[in-house]
């Protein structure tokens, strides 16, 4: 019937038989040649014959009823739990990372010099790059973030809650380096949005820890980078404010994705 | 976020756990490893829903997630060797391949399955047993359809022969791709 000449039968074919997925139009093609080739219809018949067996084998396994630990509420509750834990930890360090590096920085004069008399292997002090001062609102912060952690970080406005921005530090981590931006309202209250490197690759949505001391962190991670918005209050006032902060943050600045992608002179002999 | 609510979406999860059960079983064989590696799956799976282009096919998604945690588990154990050798030997005893009960024949379908290259044998469970179609069991397994196809054929006629007590084969098929 057809005007165009066949392809020829191919071992596709025969396996499309097998599985059922055989293009009608090409199955009285397929049952000629099988009935002309003894050989292959048995072929094929031991097929079908195998995979029934392979089913039969595993059609217990199917059938079982699903233990309780695979539910996926049971699930659910395990990560929930798992995630609080981790985040208690994670809004802790960020917590004492601030309080360190504050405190680290209001004494470094005083300390120094006991530091510098210490006997530490001296690779470890020259690969610890100090903490930067933000100048002020002289310098746009944008550009001198980009500078310094080599990727766009566009602070958040947070004007409509209130809050400005005060000051920004570019903070060493064993990662590379965070930013902390800080902001207060008319009332004093301070707000910190923490960005930071992180080696857990897996995201996580925002959670809410609270921290010993009445401070209340929102955390989340892009996989890449771990945030933090932390200020002394309370839940219900602070998650809008988190929820702007990541908004802001997640969108990357045009041309971002382009050159990062750039790809470098040795990508191409690496395929 | 793919769409729907959480409780769909659970409950489109949950339905496919008897398939994912399966397909975990019958890469390790083992009961609790199976579970285990569900499990994990799907812990995986909920932690990266977003990754999820929402069109893409959800079983697709959960079996690549899986057949992944195998492959990177099973790299530390040398069990395959083992289980060749077990099948070796079973082959000896049960040549003759008529008058075999069922059980003994499903016993035998599954150590002979053993003995395949693991690619070969996810292919042929992909796709004879939990019924992917070629370009899901491609996306599962990461390679192009082609070689979806080439090693569902080889897989199929290795069986076979193994069946047969015939050698095996010194690659009398046409390579389709």
């Amino acid at each position: 019937m057809t005007h165009h000449p066949e392809p020829p039968i191919g071992e596709d074919d025969l396996q499309a038989l097998v599985d059922g997925r055989l293009d009608p139009a090409r199955l009285p093609a397929v049952q000629r040649y099988l009935d002309a080739r003894p050989d292959e219809a048995a072929r094929v018949q031991a097929f079908i014959a195998q995979r029934d067996a392979l089913r039969a084998a595993l059609a217990f396994k199917h059938a079982e009823p699903i233990p309780p630990r695979l539910r996926i509420a049971h699930l659910r509750v395990a990560r929930r739990q798992a995630a609080l834990a981790r985040w208690r930890v994670a809004a802790a360090a960020a917590v004492l990372l601030l309080a360190g590096s504050g405190l680290g920085w209001a004494l470094r004069g005083a300390v120094q010099p006991e530091i510098a008399a210490l006997p530490m292997p001296a690779p470890d002090r020259s690969a610890m790059p100090a903490p930067q001062d933000w100048p002020g609102p002289d310098t746009d912060l944008a550009a001198w973030l980009e500078r310094r952690l080599g990727e766009a970080l566009s602070p958040p406005d947070l004007e409509g809650f209130g809050f400005t921005l005060k000051a920004a530090q570019v903070l060493p981590d064993s990662l590379g380096p965070a930013a902390l931006l800080r902001y207060a309202d008319a009332a004093g209250t301070t707000l910190t949005v923490w960005r930071g490197p992180t080696r857990d690759p897996v995201p996580r949505e925002l959670r809410c820890a609270d921290v010993p001391g009445g401070l209340v962190a929102y955390t989340w991670s892009d996989g890449q980078r771990m945030h933090a918005v932390t200020a002394a209050l309370p839940r219900d006032l602070l998650r809008p404010i988190a929820l702007a902060v990541e908004r802001d943050l997640k969108a990357p600045p045009p041309g971002a994705f382009l050159t990062s992608r750039a790809r470098r002179p040795c990508d191409a002999a690496l395929g | 976020m793919g769409t729907g609510t959480v409780s769909e979406r659970d409950a489109r999860m949950e339905a496919l756990i008897p398939a994912l059960r399966r397909f975990a079983w019958s890469l390790s064989r083992n009961a609790d490893e199976a579970d285990d590696l569900v499990q994990d799956s799907l812990a995986n799976a909920l932690g990266a829903w977003h990754q999820r282009h929402a069109e893409k096919d959800l079983r697709a998604w959960l079996f690549s997630i899986l057949y992944n945690l195998h492959i990177s588990g099973r790299r530390r154990w040398a069990r395959r060797s083992r289980l060749l050798g077990e099948a070796l030997r079973f082959q000896d005893a049960a040549t003759p391949s008529h008058g075999q009960d069922a059980a003994v024949q499903c016993a035998q379908v599954l150590l002979q399955l053993d003995t395949l290259p693991e690619e070969q044998r996810a292919v042929l469970l992909l796709v004879g047993v939990e019924g992917l179609s070629y370009e899901e069991a491609a996306r599962v397994l990461d390679i192009p359809a082609g070689t979806v196809m080439s090693r569902l054929a080889r897989g199929r006629e290795r069986l076979r022969r193994m069946a047969e007590g015939q050698p095996a084969p010194a690659s009398r098929l046409r390579r389709v791709v």
